[in-house]
């Protein structure tokens, strides 16, 4: 299954929201660093939010697992030597190992910042989040507002579990705006049992979830397509021109 | 109304196979089956006047099966649970999107005879439809509650869906359809998913009728059981369910289950939707709920995450109820039915998997790992074609003899169990009144016959003394009959002291509850900034009023209690004078079952503040003072719950009511049963009498005496029976008290 592919030209196609087009617009010199595209991944726990970034990056950078979930938002961004720091305070972030985050959320820690010198972050900044639904509002509500100042918003939601009430409801909680540069992400593919079964499942996608979206994708759990960084390199040149 | 099944070639439901060592409800079937066998053969034993009470309980033990809710968010796979545990693959239809649409209960009993309807479907009557699909149900009654006038969008669209896409597959003219009872002989998958699935959208016409948009309810019988007691298996529509309309259907059409078996999928377990499912159930039903994690196949390391999301789920389960222990068990329901259709070679026992995903560019923890034991490793294969994935290492639990054994041992603690304890108990009484009177009679009739070898005055003292005797009787009768009469009196004023005391205070607990919201709202109004997350949480309130409603219905049956232990003396009395040696035991203890609780399902109905936080936003758009907010919120909370008040006030006094009139039963039960032994005795002894006074015919005198004798042997030999029957009862009770130790213990 190779639909992981699709997502790369649908980001090359949304403009971010901010921000942008200054950037490198008119002058040459600038277009060379262009401000990387904010791409945020949302959605309810174990939607396979973290399994997407990795696969958008086309490296298991963050650890992607079943039974503990993602507790603090992470910034993935590049950097010339791999780096991990927790940001405590505004503008203050310390060095910080994977084995002192056990999973559950410490105090004072507000983000996680992850540098990688993997070349699609040349181009991109990819933001993790906490899963949704697991019963903290407040935590909830925060993440749903540090998304929305995103370029690109990348809803995910599983194949074999997709598109519930609350799912629904979260999303149309976000403005329009967050919406229109929406993506729905259809996760772990792969878990379908038959081709027939993600046709009908795409079929009741298209008509029930994906107009409240920019534009719907694909995704597989385990399969990283190789050929999905140059799709994402093309993608951004593709928006460039 | 009947429905002619259309000729399509219908098929019976996939035979199950062999039944599995440990049935579901074994231990309570043993008890069953006995208890319905003593009923028949102690209506021969026991006379006329136990006759309505053996024909109650023999209902009861026909009747009542135990009922098994199974419920869970949209796609957690509950309909493959239930077809896996029923040992039918593929007897309920499955699909990626949500299907099931409608309750379907599906009634197991084991039975000679195939049921007269293998499936029974009731559509919805016209009032029903027009209340559902015009109005949108109670959905749309709450939303109008809080925001009068306003109608969501979102609820209008898949009105117009339903109502469009009925018209669609069942043609203009489907209103007709409306209040009819479809029944069919045998039901093929194909029946069943035009009645209980979604279905697809592109309907043609001339396509199959669909009827699953009007259809209410579903009943499906077989006679053919893989449990051992007689189950019936609920299946409901996932809650969560974008498509609003359907999860209001489904609340409604929940009647009051013995079991809960809570379906969630291993993917995405308990979220913040089930936890609140959960506490619901919980406050009010507790001890009924075992929590099924499935699709653990679908986990990328089987073994290893399934235990650990299991222990993550135990914990959150601890911390959320920390007095109660709700089993746990994973599994999967997709691999129970490949197995049953290996069993029956539709499928070879393990497909060999078709590549291994490569490692390298995994990340972390979804690298396929070897399994424990040397065993081979599981398989999370890619599939490139149809028909299937490849099926994981088969040493992984599909869960189902697991989940068997907890709801087995659920159900030894459940409201089945009691229902069988106060059967047995209700026999025993009845066949121990018979016996005093039998051994009342017996000894007349002995002292009677030792009388007539003497001289005539000696039988004549003898029947004199006889005749006090049973004067006496008659005298204590009628006393026992003014008391019965007094006490019902007492009974009745106890049931009405405490409705009045439950509606009083359960009143109170509302309005109290409501200013008290209704003033945090306006301070949180007021506040600066203002509070972004208020929310009113009635669950306190609804935990209030169950324990307050428990607690008054658990006095006011004390008081019962007490009422009833003033019948036993005279009872007592009366079986001395009768049987002044006696030690039977009668009449120890009381009748009604410790535990058996009045139904809170009132406290489950949903109410507007349940709704969720986006129709609370538009009413935060609707109206500006805080003090009018205010008001509407104690309105609000107060008129739902004050309704749900009065019906639990009505189901305290069905309760306390059924209790006093089965107490009621019983004791006129033992009293007439005593009273039919003194009549026997009252026409030997007229016969006796004419005899010693005509006093001429000696073979009249031996053919009384012959006759005697008979009677004599008759009721030895009836108290054999009764020493049989009440070590049957007694060896019932003990397997009873025992399974239900086992499962406290377990």
């Amino acid at each position: 299954m190779t639909e992981t592919a699709d997502l790369a030209p649908s980001l090359g196609k949304l403009r971010p929201a901010v921000g942008y087009a200054s950037d490198y617009g008119d002058t040459p010199a600038v277009v060379a660093r262009p401000k990387p595209l904010r791409v945020a991944v949302i959605g309810e726990f174990n939607s396979g939010k973290t399994t997407l970034v990795n696969a958008l990056l086309g490296a298991a950078v963050l650890p992607a697992s079943f039974t503990t979930h993602t507790a603090y938002t992470t910034v993935v961004r590049f950097a010339s030597k791999p780096s991990l720091r927790a940001e405590i305070a505004k503008r203050r972030r310390v060095n910080i190992d994977w084995h002192e985050l056990d999973g559950t959320p410490a105090h004072g820690i507000c983000r996680l910042h992850v540098g990688m010198p993997l070349d699609p972050l040349r181009t991109l900044r990819a933001i993790d989040t906490p899963g949704l639904g697991l019963g903290d509002e407040s935590v909830d509500t925060r993440t749903l507002r540090y998304c929305c100042t995103a370029d690109v918003v990348i809803w995910c939601t599983p194949a074999m579990q997709a598109w519930k009430a609350s799912e629904h409801r979260a999303w149309l909680a976000l403005p329009k705006a967050v919406r229109r540069r929406g993506i729905l992400a259809v996760t772990f593919m792969d878990q379908l049992r038959s081709p027939s079964d993600a046709g009908r499942l795409l079929t009741r996608l298209r008509a029930d979830a994906a107009p409240l979206f920019g534009r719907m994708v694909t995704a597989t759990a385990h399969a990283v397509d190789p050929d999905l960084q140059a799709a994402l390199t093309g993608g951004r040149e593709a928006a460039r021109r | 109304m009947g429905y002619e099944a259309p000729g399509l070639g219908e098929i019976s439901p996939v035979e199950p196979q062999s039944r599995p060592a440990e049935a579901i409800g074994a231990p309570l079937e043993a008890a069953r089956a006995t208890l319905l066998d003593l009923t028949t053969r102690l209506a021969g034993l026991l006379g006329e006047h136990a006759g309505p009470l053996l024909d109650v309980a023999e209902r009861q033990l026909q009747e009542r099966s135990c009922r098994i809710a199974v419920i869970g968010q949209i796609k957690a796979g509950k309909s493959t649970f239930i077809n896996a545990l029923a040992r039918r693959p593929g007897l309920l239809p499955t699909d990626i999107n949500p299907w099931t649409v409608v309750v379907t209960a599906l009634h197991f009993r084991a039975a000679p005879t195939p049921p007269e309807h293998a499936g029974v479907f009731h559509l919805f009557s016209v009032d029903e439809w027009r209340e559902l699909a015009e109005g949108g149900g109670r959905l749309r009654e709450l939303t109008e509650r809080l925001v009068p006038g306003f109608q969501s969008d979102l609820l209008r669209a898949q009105l117009q869906v339903m109502r469009k896409r009925a018209e669609r597959r069942l043609g203009p003219k489907f209103p007709e359809l409306l209040g009819q009872c479809h029944r069919y002989q045998t039901v093929s998958p194909q029946v069943l998913t035009d009645y209980v699935s979604a279905g697809d959208e592109d309907a043609w016409p001339g396509k199959r009728r669909h009827f699953s948009d009007i259809t209410r309810a579903a009943d499906l019988y077989f006679n053919d059981s893989p449990f051992a007691f007689p189950i019936t298996l609920i299946d409901t529509p996932g809650t969560n369910d974008p498509f609003l309309v359907r999860d209001e259907i489904t609340r409604r059409s929940l009647e009051n289950p013995d079991i809960y078996v809570f379906v969630v999928s291993a993917l995405q377990p308990l979220s913040a939707g089930d936890i609140a499912m959960l506490r619901l159930l919980n406050g009010l039903h507790k001890d009924r709920i075992v929590v099924f994690i499935n699709r653990a196949d679908q986990l990328p390391n089987l073994a290893s995450d399934a235990a650990e999301v299991k222990a993550a789920i135990e914990r959150r389960l601890r911390a959320e109820f920390p007095s109660l222990n709700i089993p746990v068990v994973y599994g999967s329901a997709w691999l129970g039915n490949l197995r049953l259709q290996a069993e029956a070679g539709e499928l070879p026992p393990v497909v060999a998997p078709e590549r291994t995903p490569s490692p390298v560019h995994c990340p972390r923890e979804t690298a396929p790992r070897p399994t424990t034991e040397g065993a081979p490793g599981h398989h999370t294969g890619h599939h490139t074609g149809e028909p299937s994935r490849s099926v994981p290492a088969v040493h992984i639990s599909s869960g189902m003899a697991e989940v068997s054994a907890a709801i087995t041992r659920l159900m030894c603690t459940s409201g089945i169990a009691m229902l069988l304890r106060q059967i047995a108990l209700c026999l025993a009484e009845l066949v121990r009144t018979a016996d005093v009177a039998d051994r009342a009679e017996l000894q007349s009739i002995l002292e009677l016959i030792e009388a007539r070898r003497r001289e005539s005055e000696v039988l004549g003292r003898r029947i004199a003394d006889e005749e006090r005797s049973l004067a006496a009787f008659e005298d204590h009768a009628e006393a026992l009959n003014t008391s019965f009469e007094e006490v019902e009196v007492h009974f009745k004023g106890v049931i009405g002291t405490a409705t009045q005391l439950l509606r009083s205070q359960l009143g109170t607990m509302v309005r109290e509850f409501a200013s008290r919201e209704a003033e945090y709202l306006q301070q949180a109004l007021q506040e600066k900034p203002r509070r972004a997350n208020w929310r009113c949480d009635v669950m306190p309130l609804r935990e209030d009023m169950e324990e307050a409603y428990l607690g008054i219905v658990d006095r006011a049956a004390k008081d019962l209690d007490r009422v009833e232990e003033f019948l036993y003396p005279q009872l007592r009395m009366i079986v001395s004078s009768l049987l002044p040696a006696y030690h039977g035991g009668l009449l120890e203890g009381l009748a009604w079952p410790e535990g058996a609780s009045p139904s809170v399902a009132p406290l489950g109905d949903k109410v507007t503040v349940d709704l969720a936080v986006s129709w609370w936003r538009r009413w935060f758009a609707s109206r500006r003072i805080s003090k009018e907010r205010a008001n509407h919120l104690r309105y609000l909370i107060e008129d739902d719950f004050l309704r749900i008040a009065d019906e639990l006030v009505q189901e305290a006094e069905t309760h306390l009511t059924e209790r006093v009139d089965y107490i009621m039963g019983r004791v006129r039960a033992v009293s007439s049963g005593l009273q039919t032994g003194v009549e026997r005795r009252t026409a030997n002894l007229a016969r006796e009498k004419e005899l010693l006074e005509g006093a001429g015919d000696p073979q009249a005198a031996e053919r009384f005496e012959t006759e005697q004798r008979q009677r004599a042997d008759a009721c030895r030999q009836r108290q054999e029976g009764y020493a049989a029957a009440l070590g049957e009862l007694q060896s019932v009770l003990e397997g009873l008290d025992g399974a239900q130790g086992e499962s406290r213990m377990g």
